[in-house]
């Protein structure tokens, strides 16, 4: 895979984007789970500011915001962004095995196309124009 | 409408505005002139994007919202090839279709 020609560092932030991904999604799902019920949004916004899984949300975008940029520093957009899809796997795993979320062979296969674009798109060169092209 | 569309439609915009705030960030890391201001926007966008997510996960599963999402990936490469001048091939366009069946899957399965 083109991703085993890449440094040591990025590839290391590359996997901390992955986790970082899919620890956000899980926990936010968590503390929208605190929330009161669909539709009562001014209150459900109330009620998210006084959630403390809210701010660990807020900590771990911050920290994933911070990762990415310095992967954008040495990769592609379209390039560096797909592989973070490999945290669809660890979405699907995780919350099934601790929200009680169902898994079916449908969501099993969409998510199979969706990995399957991912891998194509990740296969292509990635050694764009791009950082000439910004700086004329 | 039902919920279930309305978080499915909701997720879908998000991914259009992740795919936007992520060629700010890419442009932040090509043109050291003007960082911060890329950033913030990107950041602002995100923002956004986290508001009507927390609003779309009341109504739809983690597991399909996020993969719906990847969305995102179809705007960013097609924002990518014009305004960051990154070739998409057809390879990578096949790539892209792959994951619209894909999400097409996993919103008609919501």
């Amino acid at each position: 895979m083109a991703a085993s020609t890449l440094p040591a560092g990025l590839v290391f932030r590359l996997a901390l984007a992955v986790i970082l991904d899919t620890a956000v999604h899980i926990v936010w799902k968590l503390a929208v789970l605190q929330l009161p019920n669909p539709g009562a949004l001014p209150a459900a916004l109330e009620a998210a500011s006084r959630e403390p899984l809210f701010l660990l949300v807020a900590a771990l975008f911050v920290w994933q915001l911070v990762n990415w940029l310095q992967v954008l520093e040495g990769c592609d957009l379209s390039y560096s962004q797909p592989i973070t899809a490999l945290s669809l796997i660890l979405v699907l795993v995780l919350s099934a095995l601790y929200l009680g979320e169902s898994v079916d062979t449908l969501k099993v296969l969409g998510i199979g196309f969706v990995f399957a674009g991912v891998w194509f798109i990740s296969r292509t060169d990635h050694d764009s124009s791009a950082r000439s092209a910004v700086r004329q | 409408m039902t919920a279930t569309t309305i978080g499915v439609l909701l997720v879908i915009l998000c991914g259009i505005i992740e795919g936007i705030a992520q060629v700010f960030f890419k442009r932040s890391a090509l043109a050291p002139d003007g960082k911060q201001l890329w950033i913030g926007a990107g950041v602002a966008l995100f923002i956004l994007q986290a508001l009507i997510y927390t609003g779309a996960l009341q109504f739809v599963e983690v597991s399909t919202a996020f993969p719906i999402g990847s969305i995102a990936f179809v705007v960013a490469a097609i924002l990518s090839e014009r305004f960051l001048k990154e070739r998409v091939t057809g390879t990578r366009w096949t790539g892209i279709v792959l994951i619209i069946v894909g999400v097409a899957l996993l919103a008609a399965h919501a």
